[in-house]
C-alpha cells in the first residue's frame, strides 16, 4: 500500500512564523510526495511484468517454430503458434513500454515540483522544517 | 483565519481552517488559553481524517483491482470478434480454470454472442459489439470513480496537513508561553 507517511514535521523551537501561502505550499508538497509514491509504486509493477515478458520472448526463441504453446490471455489459456505467440508478446511488450514512460515522465516533473517546493521550504524555514523522504 | 470558500465541504469532509495567527486563535473564547484542550481536539480530528483515508483508501484498491478485470473481460470480448472475423469456422482451443488447481480443454466455435455476469445470480447474453460497449462503459465510469477518490485524498491530505501543522504550532506556542511563565516566576 502506498505510504501516507506525513514527510513534513515541524520543530516545536520554530520561531518563524507561517503563513497561509505557507501552509499551501506544505500542503501541496504532501500531496505530491504522496503521488510519488504511489506512481513509483506502479513503475515498480510495470517493470517487473516488462521482466516476465522478457523471458517469455526469450524463451520462446529456442522452442520449435512449428510447435504450439499455451498463452495467457486473461482467465484462461490459448493455444498458439509459436510465432503468433512472439507477435503478441511483442505488442503486449510495446504496450508497456509506452506505458512504463509515460509514468517515468510523471515521476520526473513530480520530482522537479517536489525539489522545487523544497528548496523555497528549506530557504524559508531552515532546519526547522523537515521534508526528506523515508526510504 | 484561512479564507472562507475553503469551508466548502469536499464530499463531506470537514475543512481544517488554517490558523493564521497562534495567539489570538489561542485567546478566542472557545480555546481559553488551555493547549491541553485544543491540542485534544486537534488530535482527536487527526484521528477522524485518517480513518477517513483509510475508507478512501480501501476503495481505490477495490477499484484498482476491478478496473484490470474488466479490461480482461474486454480483451476477452476483442479476441472472440477477432477470432470471428479473421478464421473460417475452425475453433479456438483454450484451456480454462475449472477451479483453482485444475485446468481443462475447451474449444470455441466462433461466436457472435456472449454472456456477461451481471451479478445477483444473473447472466445476460448480449452480442459481442453490445458487451463490448458495456464494459467499456463500465471501464470509464470505474475510472471516473477512481478520479473523484484521487481529489478527495488530495483534498484530505490537505486537511490533516493543515491539522498536524497546527498541532506543531499550538505545541509550540505552549513550550514559549510556559517558558516565559518559569522566566518570571
Amino acid at each position: 500500500m502506498s505510504s501516507t507517511q506525513q514527510k513534513s514535521s515541524f520543530n516545536p523551537e520554530s520561531e518563524v512564523h507561517i503563513t497561509y501561502d505557507d501552509q499551501q505550499k506544505i500542503n501541496k508538497f504532501a500531496r505530491l510526495n504522496a503521488k510519488y509514491e504511489d506512481f513509483k509504486e506502479e513503475i515498480q509493477g510495470k517493470k517487473s511484468e516488462l521482466q516476465n515478458l522478457e523471458d517469455a520472448i526469450s524463451e520462446l526463441m529456442l522452442s520449435d517454430e512449428n510447435e504450439q504453446v499455451m498463452y495467457s490471455e486473461g482467465e484462461i489459456f490459448l493455444y498458439k503458434d509459436v510465432t503468433n505467440a512472439q507477435e503478441s508478446l511483442e505488442q503486449y511488450k510495446n504496450e508497456l513500454l509506452t506505458m512504463a514512460a509515460d509514468i517515468e515522465k510523471e515521476i520526473s516533473s513530480l520530482k522537479d515540483q517536489i525539489d522545487e517546493l523544497k528548496a523555497h521550504l528549506y530557504a524559508k524555514f531552515g532546519s526547522n522544517i523537515h521534508l526528506e523522504m523515508e526510504e | 483565519m484561512g479564507d472562507d470558500e475553503k469551508k466548502v465541504s469536499h464530499a463531506g469532509i470537514p475543512p481544517s481552517n488554517f490558523v493564521e495567527d497562534v495567539e489570538s486563535f489561542m485567546a478566542s473564547s472557545e480555546n481559553g488559553g488551555d493547549a491541553g484542550k485544543v491540542l485534544g481536539r486537534l488530535e482527536e480530528q487527526h484521528n477522524k481524517y485518517k480513518f477517513m483515508e483509510l475508507n478512501l483508501l480501501a476503495k481505490r484498491k477495490r477499484l484498482k483491482n476491478q478496473i484490470p478485470d474488466l479490461e480482461r473481460s474486454l480483451d476477452m470480448i476483442k479476441l472472440l470478434k477477432k477470432h470471428k472475423t479473421e478464421s473460417s469456422g475452425e475453433k479456438l482451443v483454450t484451456e480454462f480454470l475449472l477451479s483453482e488447481q485444475l485446468y481443462s480443454k475447451a474449444t470455441i466455435n466462433p461466436s457472435d454472442t456472449v454472456y456477461l455476469w451481471l451479478g445477483a445470480n444473473v447472466m445476460l447474453e448480449y452480442t459481442l459489439d453490445d458487451a463490448a460497449e458495456l464494459l467499456s462503459n463500465n471501464i470509464d465510469t470505474a475510472k471516473k470513480q477512481e478520479k473523484t477518490i484521487e481529489e478527495d485524498l488530495d483534498f484530505l491530505r490537505d486537511q490533516f496537513t493543515t491539522t498536524e501543522v497546527n498541532m506543531a504550532r499550538v505545541y509550540n506556542w505552549d513550550v514559549k508561553r510556559r517558558q516565559a511563565e518559569n522566566r518570571s516566576a
